[in-house]
């Protein structure tokens, strides 16, 4: 287990710093920030002190040198708009990117679960055509069209839920942000629900298909001959051969939610880091874009690392190494 | 389980049902397009940050509706000399700490503007050479040379204290600011609301809205959406395809106005290094930089291309700025005549031109773009479109890198005087280090240049304004460039509120009243 994660962390390092190679290379050609800092009748001198200011002078080989030996400080750079560290500006967002992921992953396990089983273990049924004709459906519609959609029903025409932003706490003299309130939720819940809803039919499709091709298998007809439960079958053999699949698939969707909620985000003017990565690239801050990127790499090694411990505990025969 | 699963999900959804929608009680709540950078108000000027600063701090000198300057700061200023303007503090006045504002902190704030790194007011303080304390409220502001148009570049340089910044660490003026306006600032999320409450010991007259909160919402659809649920007092930049669902809602109503921002193209017809153009000096006849103006019909532009959202444009200086009355008009639109111009020069079918534009800039940037290159081929121009996003775009087509002839832009100006435009869109580059800095045409002439120098020591407005107009015409005559139209302002208000704009678009709480 711990070679397994020490392997782990230099299989990271070494993604890390291919990552941000590629990036730093790729950034550089995305066009040049001074220009979008500065106000348009700035005066030359003001360009070239800029320029000299956030270090754009030098080849980029030196810049590249600069922020690797900057990385080894501990240092990941200052964001050029906000003057801050670009790694604290992200953390910063990442709760309530994590808040929306977290609550469209809930919705998604509560909805997808039943229902994939369902189409899974009744292929033929009609309740089961029905449920992968919706899956269908959800799986195409683009998240910009759900989200606009949801926002004009549900907030402009029903007038139940906000239309965007993360909370409305009252303005009180100490400013104090609590967290998790029901005003809260329902800010949530409409950029969860367009987020859900491409997992969900993503995720019944998965556990319909692992199903049908396990309630193949020898076992199971073994199991059935033997007189088990229908639902013995189901949900104690068959679901959890089922699941090895499943979950590699839907750990790494997730961090894809958690990565590139960047159009939802912007959608329900939700502060996550999906959209400062948007305004970031609109500007072209390159020290946020770089580590936004970093961030998001290690956020997928962590996923894999969990699907990885997660397939020993659903099926034991599987070991780490 | 399957209990427990009902169960949540009954709770998921009754949240919603059971709870009454928040009200925003008599808070203003104002939806912006993008989020205010930073609350150190010499760290950039970006009008949205700017707007939202000037809640919080105040300007020696400041706006009217139709952007004159009026005192703010100082009660009154006068030029003693023609090298120093001598400007007479508001006393009384204290900062949101306590401390008192006086002519220190004046001291310290163009001090600071002028010397800090990352000072985006080096520009709009280059003229002054320095500022010298006389009397606690009087200061006196030297500049280089006679300079006659200072009270108006001072309009958004926001005094700060000297007590609390000075040693300050500049990430805790971005985030702690400490001014003496009508607003103080209570709550910041970054880009998703800014929470202001009213300032109980504002020197002036007190704000109606007692607490404003501002809310990025970058998604113009949604801001709609926001303004029609009723979340939002103000929603801008209202997308021009919502206007009629707004106006036929009954929570909230339009309101135009015409924006200072002008569209225009920058041709090039006075260096010898450009590129981009063959023959490479094809514009510097006058009669094919006046073909190519009476080639652009500019109203079926604003007609197809802006929806008409847009107002026809004769010139670079704003109506009702100080020298916008020169009454030069449009070379009216006339292919005909642009291709007897075109043969009468010499350059029938003989022009190539590459015209450089921006496509995530202004409104329909790459759409206007292409409307302009289909008119000058019809009259016999070949036009390569090279249209880029804006942060490639501006580095191109840097007025110092000469990569391009003819090329679209957009100019903003919010100091209400001509001159100041003049001088940094049209001055000869190069001649003098800040003037001609938007200049990507490279229009010279001696004798625009002399007027804009006479402007910019006239200290009478009209005669000012006179010499300006001048200059103007020059440009006209000249087709140092090609006026296209001025963008459009929309606002959805909702019906709770009353809202009178700004000029600049700058929206300010205190111009808000309930209903």
């Amino acid at each position: 287990m711990i070679r397994f994660i020490i392997r782990r962390f230099f299989q990271m390092i070494l993604v890390l710093f291919i990552v941000s190679l590629m990036v730093f290379l790729l950034s550089s050609f995305t066009g040049d920030p001074v220009y979008m800092l500065l106000p348009p009748d700035a005066t030359l001198e003001e360009i070239a002190d800029m320029r000299i200011l956030l270090g754009l002078d030098k080849p980029l080989y030196v810049q590249y040198a600069i922020f690797l030996q900057n990385i080894l400080k501990g240092d990941f750079g200052n964001s050029y708009v906000y003057n801050k560290p670009a790694l604290g500006l992200i953390l910063e967002r990442m709760p309530a990117t994590m808040e929306v992921v977290a609550v469209s992953t809930i919705i998604t396990i509560l909805i997808a679960l039943p229902l994939g089983v369902f189409a899974g273990s009744n292929p033929k049924s009609t309740g089961s055509k029905s449920i992968m004709f919706g899956s269908l459906i959800g799986i195409s519609l683009p998240s910009f069209l759900v989200g606009m959609l949801l926002i004009y029903l549900f907030s402009v025409t029903l007038g139940w839920l906000p239309t965007s932003g993360r909370s409305i706490p009252a303005i009180t003299a100490s400013g104090k942000k609590t967290y998790f309130t029901i005003n809260e939720l329902r800010h949530v819940l409409l950029p969860s629900i367009t987020l859900a809803l491409g997992q969900v039919a993503m995720l019944i499709r998965l556990l319909k298909a692992g199903l049908q091709e396990t309630m193949q298998k020898d076992f199971i007809k073994f199991a059935k001959s033997k007189g088990v439960s229908r639902r013995n079958i189901v949900f104690g053999h068959a679901l959890r051969n089922a699941l090895t699949s499943t979950i590699t698939v839907f750990g790494l969707s997730i961090g894809d939610l958690i990565a590139f909620t960047t159009i939802t985000e912007t959608i329900f003017a939700w502060p996550g880091m999906g959209r400062l990565l948007l305004t970031s690239i609109n500007v072209s801050d390159r020290p946020v874009i770089i580590v936004y990127i970093m961030v998001v790499s290690v956020i997928f090694v962590v996923i894999n690392f969990f699907v990885d411990i997660l397939y020993t505990v659903i099926d034991p025969r599987i070991k780490l190494n | 389980m399957k209990k427990s699963l009902l169960l949540i999900l009954a709770v998921l959804i009754l949240i919603p049902l059971g709870v009454v929608s928040a009200q925003n009680g008599e808070t203003l709540v104002v939806a912006l397009g993008s989020d205010s950078l930073t609350f150190d108000p010499l760290n950039y000027d970006e009008e949205v940050t700017n707007e939202v600063n000037l809640h919080i701090f105040e300007t020696l000198v400041f706006n009217d509706t139709d952007l004159n300057s009026v005192p703010a700061l100082a009660e009154s200023w006068e030029q003693i000399e023609d090298t120093v303007w001598r400007f007479y503090l508001r006393q009384g006045v204290k900062f949101s700490n306590g401390n008192d504002f006086n002519a220190d902190d004046v001291v310290y704030t163009i001090t600071r503007a002028k010397t800090w790194e990352q000072s985006q007011y080096k520009g709009d303080t280059s003229a002054i050479k320095e500022a010298v304390k006389v009397d606690d409220y009087t200061v006196d502001l030297v500049t280089n040379f006679a300079y006659s148009i200072l009270p108006a570049n001072l309009k958004s340089l926001m005094m700060m204290d000297k007590e609390s910044s000075e040693n300050a660490d500049p990430k805790d003026l971005a985030e702690n600011p400490v001014g003496t306006g009508k607003y103080i600032l209570v709550d910041y999320v970054r880009e998703d609301h800014i929470d202001l409450v009213a300032n109980p010991n504002y020197w002036g007259e007190k704000p109606e809205i007692q607490s404003v909160r501002f809310r990025p919402i970058t998604n113009p659809a949604t801001r709609t959406a926001a303004l029609l649920s009723g979340e939002v007092d103000l929603a801008v930049d209202i997308s021009s395809r919502d206007v009629e669902k707004v106006n036929s809602s009954n929570v909230a109503t339009i309101l135009q106005a015409p924006a200072l921002r002008i569209i225009y193209l920058n041709i090039d017809g006075w260096s010898d290094q450009n590129k981009g153009v063959e023959p490479q000096d094809a514009f510097k006849d006058v009669r094919v930089r006046q073909a190519i103006y009476h080639a652009i019909d500019e109203e079926t532009i604003i007609k197809n291309v802006m929806n008409g959202n847009a107002y026809i444009a004769t010139g670079p200086i704003p109506t009702g700025y100080n020298g916008s009355a020169s009454g030069v008009e449009r070379y009216p639109y006339d292919p005909e005549k642009a291709m007897a111009l075109l043969k009468e020069a010499g350059m029938e079918n003989k022009i190539t031109v590459t015209l450089d534009s921006p496509n995530d800039r202004y409104v329909n940037d790459g759409q206007i773009a292409e409307a302009v290159a289909g008119y000058l081929e019809k009259v016999g121009i070949t036009v390569n479109l090279n249209l880029q996003p804006k942060s490639l775009f501006f580095d191109y087509v840097a007025v110092d890198k000469y990569n391009t002839s003819l090329s679209l832009g957009g100019w903003y100006d919010g100091t209400g005087e001509g001159a100041i435009i003049l001088k940094s869109m049209f001055y000869s580059f190069g001649k003098k280090a800040g003037y001609g800095t938007g200049n990507r045409g490279h229009f010279s002439n001696e004798k625009f240049d002399e007027l804009i120098d006479e402007a910019l020591v006239t200290v009478d407005a009209e005669a000012r304004a006179k010499l300006v107009e001048e200059a103007a015409v020059i440009l006209n005559n000249e087709v140092g460039f090609i006026p296209l139209h001025y963008q459009q302002d929309i606002y959805g208000v909702n019906n709770r509120v009353t809202f009178e704009p700004m000029r600049n678009k700058h929206i300010y709480a205190w111009r808000f009243s309930f209903k």
